[in-house]
């Protein structure tokens, strides 16, 4: 009932100000987090926990069991070619040079991740949209969210800076996908994609490249960024013209879908300026970005993973009937 | 042999700080503007970095360091414009029990929005120190240890965060003022 109804006279402004204060802060008392939210939590950071500590127990295993059996087990491993076992560990700096040796006219070193996650090479499926959220699927040390960001001169169905959620692919080769388009931008475009190990350098390494299935009737540039290219405001330690000069290949897409291979060594900056080799192992964000030239655009990606090493597929694949 | 033992001493930290302090680091991103589905999530990613980094942390620095990271995480999430309504009826549905009728449930969302609202309006830095002080209860030197920060920053921001909640407040007070004598 409100107070002209009862007749009271009508609060003064600040008891009306205050009472709705309170109101508002009390309103917070719901935020809680719901059922096996905790124990989800425990169970990713206790995979984390044994992702690090698995390879300490090798040595120990080795050692108790004696010399002989040792011998035999590091042989037995040398013809196994075992898989690597992710890591978790801070990039040391370069040794320091001795004294002795002469100077060289070198680039800089560069300087180490504060973190980096080691990926296995096991478990390359980094994207199928199949759950409906937009994080990145948790597999090989991986974690992220999938995000969009243009230069503001015109509109994407989703908006700058969004996180990305699958869309329904229909009549398509699976259920869920990724959809975006967008009018015609004049700056640097469009950009989506997701960090591999969010606060860390992605150690990977013991993959090959990145493999899609794409479908659109523009290009798109499939690439990565590394620390050396981030903002510093990011954690990143770029300045400059060498600020998201990102290691990328342009890919024409077709409008069926097609499956495209991007291997690490194809990749490269597109502004000579600021050019250095790519180092996989100091990688931050996986990206697709289409420039202003191939907008407005129309685009569906699905199914993104890494290229194992080894894997022989370099000419794009045509979707299956 | 008891679980702490069979877990060895990692494990047995994280359970630990998971325990501890879970329901605070939900909270604060919630409160610093991540919204509620991708609050489990965001939580999940904070105790990663946790699980990634636990040999770094020191055991005085363990509730700054989950609030930093939730910092960093809520910052990357907030930017997120949601695609579908927040407080949702499926939401509501999952609500822990209150005791309150869907009437008065519907209400308490209501309100939260509008903290929601009146929150985005703050920068990060003043969001913090306000959610700690009038959330969380901290007192001031206790916001100073989770945000490394001097006392004397505590201060002046949560000053700076009460002026910029007085005026939401009132000129939502106002708006209610107005809606009221339409109605």
């Amino acid at each position: 009932m409100s107070s002209s109804d009862s007749g009271a006279p009508p609060p003064r402004a600040s008891d009306a100000e205050e009472k709705l204060s309170a109101e508002l802060l009390a309103s917070a008392r719901i935020d809680a987090p719901g059922p096996g939210a905790k124990r989800r939590a425990l169970q990713a950071g206790f995979a984390a926990l044994d992702a690090r500590e698995r390879p300490s127990l090798r040595p120990i295993l080795i050692g108790a069991a004696g010399v002989a059996v040792a011998a035999a087990a590091v042989f037995a491993l040398f013809l196994r070619a075992p898989a690597r076992v992710a890591d978790v560990r801070p990039e040391l700096p370069p040794p320091a040079p001795a004294k002795s040796s002469p100077p060289k006219l070198e680039a800089e070193p560069l300087r180490p991740c504060p973190e980096v996650v080691v990926a296995r090479g096991n478990e390359p499926l980094i994207e199928d949209w199949e759950e409906p959220n937009s994080t990145v699927l948790r597999a090989d040390g991986r974690s992220g969210a999938w995000l969009t960001f243009d230069d503001g001169t015109a509109k994407q169905n989703v908006p700058s800076s969004s996180q990305l959620e699958p869309s329904r692919i229909t009549g398509g080769r699976s259920s869920y996908g990724l959809h975006l388009s967008g009018g015609r931008f004049t700056e640097w475009g469009i950009t989506f994609g997701t960090d591999l190990a969010t606060g860390a350098c992605y150690d990977a390494s013991a993959y090959d490249g990145i493999a899609f299935w794409a479908k659109g009737e523009v290009a798109v540039y499939v690439g990565v960024q590394v620390i050396d290219i981030q903002s510093p405001k990011f954690g990143g330690f770029c300045s400059g013209d060498g600020c998201y000069n990102s290691h990328r290949k342009r890919v024409n897409l077709s409008p069926a879908w097609q499956r495209h291979v991007v291997r690490w060594s194809e990749l490269e900056q597109l502004n000579p300026a600021s050019r250095f080799p790519l180092d996989t192992k100091r990688i931050r964000f996986l990206e697709f970005t289409i420039l202003p030239d191939d907008t407005p655009f129309d685009v569906w990606v699905d199914d993104v993973s890494f290229v194992t090493k080894g894997a022989g597929v370099s000419a794009p694949e045509k979707a299956r009937p | 042999m008891d679980r702490s033992s069979r877990e060895g001493p990692h494990k047995a930290r994280f359970r630990a700080l998971v325990s501890a302090h879970f329901d605070f680091v939900w909270r604060s991103l919630r409160r610093l503007g991540v919204a509620s589905a991708d609050v489990d999530d965001a939580a999940q990613e904070v105790f990663l970095v946790l699980a990634r980094r636990l040999d770094d942390l020191d055991d005085s620095r363990e509730r700054a360091f989950l609030f930093a990271t939730s910092l960093r995480v809520a910052a990357t999430r907030r930017r997120s414009v949601r695609r579908r309504p927040e407080h949702a009826l499926d939401e509501l549905e999952e609500l822990p029990e209150t005791g309150l009728s869907p009437e008065e449930l519907s209400e308490l969302y209501r309100a939260r929005g509008l903290l929601d609202q009146i929150l985005e309006g703050m920068s990060l830095e003043l969001r913090s120190v306000f959610v700690l002080a009038e959330l969380e209860e901290l007192s001031a030197p206790e916001i100073a240890g989770v945000l490394e920060i001097p006392l004397g920053t505590v201060s002046s921001r949560l000053r700076s965060a009460r002026e910029s909640w007085k005026s939401a407040v009132t000129r939502l007070a106002q708006q209610e003022s107005f809606k009221g004598r339409r109605r």
